[in-house]
């Protein structure tokens, strides 16, 4: 088994390859264990790898990430799962170049009904809230979240999924061991304690590039039935995972956004392309087929916290848009210090979230 | 054959008696000084002579030497000329030496016999007064800073003749009667001038009561420097010993000015990001004070904190923590007070949206975690409060502005109170209070603390943290009038926690 996973994360360690080059090498040389064993005169007459590849698996530098990376995965305790072992995802299966071993922590994929949710880093108070509330729908109602990992919406769905009892399957763009972004790895704990799972398909050690993203949007899009694109900019990396889907011909749904704001373009636009309208989270479930409820989980909160006349009152007016204790305090005509403590009280017990300092968010529905 | 003569000198702010020897003797005209830095000599004998010519005073055409001890005490020598013209006119005009015994005499001269006011004066009469048992001659422009301190002991003198009558005839001149300057009310700045941003102001109640170090986060143009600025008027009235201080460290720094009263409201010390070390702790070869001296008794403004190097900042560590500046020298230490209270302002973020609409804040979530965590380390750690403060709204900036100096004053008076008889003594104030003065004082409720605990757990406080944030809350009940603190002072002491580190 060893040597298996080590053959595999060789091929996985040249450099400058990707899903299509590995998969060009596997069809030529039938096996991994055959790309490890080539000779440099073999290396040399391939025209497909660069000339730094092809350095690196001649003078051993392949060998010695390759066995760095074995080091890290004994010390570290880190999952393998091998294409073709019981638990490898079947719908990972549909995408072009399905990566050939996945690294992971927590608790693997099983046969689960699972919703890729995905969305810009730069999102705006509309997006915070519609993700705060998508994810904690489905951690409460047993549906498991895919997403990124990335800052900002990506974020935010695993969070609340988790907060919310649910599963949530994070996808790495780097490796599994240096966890990107960093400021997200606050959420490694809250993932795993939820049964959830970190996951990539890049080696421990392996260092990250920029073409790295792309590419971990095809097993975003792979993994989920469906794709729910919450907010998205003109240029967004969020259209890649779209055409990942549409090329496996699965569906997308996006959420409309406000036609003056600038991070809901590329959303509108995908729905202007075809992608399905985002309206509710009941109508989406409704729609997508993802259909009845699995479990009830009571959450996270509500552990009978006494709340007084003024936390209520705060709660029925802080919305789904955030905002401040000024704006409060002007609206129900109270002292600000006081609608500081309430909010302050509120968000100790996740009636209320601090979404960034100084402005707040309620739980909406 | 030799008069003997005093004078005062300054080290630091600490006065010391110079005693001169001043002996005349036949030969080649000449005038040596010893125990003086190297120029001078020179330039204390032109002045001398002339002032004493000017003046119709016959110059003796003899050798004169000069001995100024301690001759290792670095003395700034112009204020010495004072005293040796006069010794050099007692030896002329057979004054006796035992008159010359009864005065320490300050004063530059300039060549028209006039005598121009020194530095830290208030300070020497204090010394002069307190430690010898003689009378002291200043300069008539250091009347202003020494008219609380007026004494049949102490006398003025605008000119060389002013002074020579005091000393000879016992003709007191009478200097312009000076006003103490006391600051009107009603110019002062007031917190009625800030529109909006109710829990920034009470945040600076708290600052001001408990004697809390902040730091203000918002953007550019929100009020972080106005609120700095207006701390002293809600801060108790300076005690006569707090102007005293303040005075004579404005005086050692050369910035009274001519005629200046007694400063008796606090001073706000405004620090640029491109500040020195140096600038902020003083120093010199006859050392000065710094910015962070200036301050004593008032306010340290740190604008744009971020951008100031690390060492600037870690220099404000001593102020913050022991309330003095060393200066260490070749032979001696130099302490300067420095009990300041520190304000520190800094944008959220580099693009500075991130409080005002995060929606528009431009900046990569790295840039943001990174930003404020500049600041962190040492001088951190003695900041109890962060403060948020947002561009108000126009509709804001045309209604009513919310609290005003006034209505601040009073509560902040009415807290100072209780910690004076927590503490009983005057000057000790809640930001002070270690470890287990926080656990007698602070005691909380079991359910109140339950629900600090549960923040401290959300939060992720240091033990550090958890001391800051519940002295806060002692401030915030005294603020109330409270006895206990309660489930309101803490979660008002948690809406000031840290947006960057630990909190």
């Amino acid at each position: 088994m060893d040597r298996k996973i080590y053959d595999v994360i060789y091929t996985l360690m040249i450099p400058e390859i990707g899903p299509a080059g590995i998969g060009k090498l596997l069809r030529m040389f039938g096996s991994f264990e055959n790309i490890r064993a080539l000779t440099a005169d073999q290396i040399g007459r391939l025209k497909f790898l660069s000339h730094k590849a092809k350095e690196a698996m001649t003078e051993g530098a392949v060998t010695e990430y390759t066995d760095k990376s074995m080091e890290i995965i004994r010390r570290e305790n880190v999952g393998i799962c091998l294409m073709g072992d019981s638990d490898y995802p079947q719908s990972l299966m549909d995408i072009q170049n399905p990566p050939p071993a996945l690294f992971y922590r927590g608790k693997m994929l099983a046969k689960e009904r699972r919703v890729s949710v995905i969305g810009t880093r730069a999102c705006s108070h509309y997006g915070m809230a519609v993700a705060e509330e998508l994810g904690r729908k489905c951690g409460t109602h047993g549906l498991t979240t895919v997403s990124g990992f990335a800052s900002g919406v990506d974020g935010l769905i695993h969070r609340s999924t988790c907060e919310n009892g649910g599963r949530t399957v994070a996808v790495l763009a780097g490796n599994i061991d240096k966890p990107y972004p960093v400021e997200n790895r606050n959420l490694i704990n809250p993932i795993l304690k939820a049964e959830g799972c970190l996951l990539t398909e890049v080696p421990p050690g392996k260092p990250i590039f920029r073409s790295d993203f792309i590419l971990r949007n095809r097993l975003i899009a792979g993994l989920g039935t469906v794709l729910v694109v919450v907010e998205a900019g003109t240029k967004s990396g969020c259209f890649s995972t779209v055409d990942y889907m549409n090329d496996i011909g699965r569906d997308t749904y996006a959420v409309p956004g406000n036609i003056t704001g600038s991070k809901s373009i590329g959303t509108n636009k995908m729905i202007q392309q075809g992608a399905h309208v985002y309206t509710s989270y009941e109508d989406f479930m409704l729609d997508s087929g993802l259909g009845v409820f699995a479990r009830r989980h009571s959450g996270y909160t509500a552990q009978g916290i006494e709340l007084s006349n003024l936390d209520k009152r705060l709660l029925a007016e802080i919305k789904s848009t955030p905002c401040t204790v000024e704006q409060l305090s002007d609206t129900l005509s109270l002292d600000p210090g006081t609608v500081a403590q309430s909010l302050t009280f509120l968000t100790l017990f996740g009636e209320v979230t601090e979404v960034t300092p100084g402005w707040f968010v309620g739980k909406t529905g | 054959m030799i008069k003997r003569v005093y004078s005062c000198g300054c080290y630091g702010m600490r006065p010391f008696l110079i005693h001169g020897e001043v002996d005349l003797r036949n030969g080649l005209p000449d005038f040596d000084v010893l125990g003086c830095a190297g120029s001078y000599e020179k330039e204390a004998a032109e002045r001398v002579r002339i002032a004493l010519k000017n003046g119709n005073y016959s110059f003796p055409k003899g050798h004169i030497t000069v001995n100024l001890a301690p001759a290792d005490m670095p003395k700034s020598c112009a204020a010495i000329d004072l005293a040796l013209a006069v010794a050099i006119y007692a030896h002329m005009y057979n004054l006796p030496q035992k008159v010359l015994e009864r005065f320490v005499l300050v004063g530059e001269l300039s060549l028209d016999g006039r005598i121009k006011s020194c530095r830290s004066a208030i300070s020497m009469v204090d010394y002069c007064l307190r430690e010898t048992d003689k009378e002291i001659l200043i300069p008539a422009g250091n009347a202003g800073e020494t008219e609380l301190m007026r004494n049949r002991r102490v006398h003025y003198g605008a000119t060389l003749s002013e002074a020579l009558h005091c000393i000879v005839d016992g003709v007191e001149a009478e200097p312009a009667a000076q006003k103490i300057r006391w600051t009107e009310e009603e110019d002062a700045p007031d917190y009625g001038d800030i529109y909006g941003n109710a829990e920034a102001k009470t945040a600076m109640m708290v600052a001001a009561a408990g004697r809390h170090h902040t730091l203000l986060i918002g953007s550019p143009g929100c009020g972080k420097t106005m609120a700095a600025e207006r701390l002293p008027s809600i801060m108790p009235p300076m005690s006569r010993q707090e102007m005293f201080e303040t005075t004579g460290i404005y005086s050692a720094a050369g910035k009274l000015g001519e005629d200046k009263g007694w400063i008796s409201t606090r001073p706000v010390v405004k620090v640029s990001s491109n500040t020195t070390k140096a600038a902020l702790t003083g120093g010199g070869r006859i050392p000065v004070p710094g910015a962070a001296s200036l301050a004593h008794n008032g306010i340290l403004f740190v604008d744009e904190a971020t951008m100031i190097p690390g060492e600037c900042l870690d220099t404000l560590r001593e102020p913050l923590e022991q309330g003095t500046i060393h200066l260490l020298r070749q032979n001696t230490r130099v302490v300067f007070p420095a009990n300041l209270l520190c304000v520190l302002a800094a944008n959220p973020c580099k693009c500075g949206k991130l409080l005002d609409d995060p929606g528009k804040c431009t900046c990569t979530s790295g840039e943001r975690r990174t930003y404020l965590n500049r600041l962190s380390g040492p001088l951190l750690d003695r900041i109890d409060l962060h403060v948020k403060m947002t561009t108000q709204p126009p509709e804001k900036m045309r209604g009513q502005s919310g609290m005003t100096s006034q209505e601040m004053r009073q509560r902040v008076m009415m807290a100072c109170r209780i910690q004076q008889e927590r503490f009983g003594v005057e000057g000790r104030y809640n930001a002070q209070m270690t470890p287990s003065e926080v656990n007698s004082y602070c005691a909380l409720d079991r359910e109140t603390c339950a629900l600090y605990d549960r923040a401290v757990e959300k939060y992720g406080f240091s033990n550090r943290a958890y001391f800051r944030m519940l002295r806060v809350a002692r401030t915030l009940a005294d603020l109330d009038g409270d006895e206990t603190v309660g489930r309101n002072h803490i979660l008002g002491a948690l809406s000031y926690r840290g947006i960057c580190s630990d909190g």
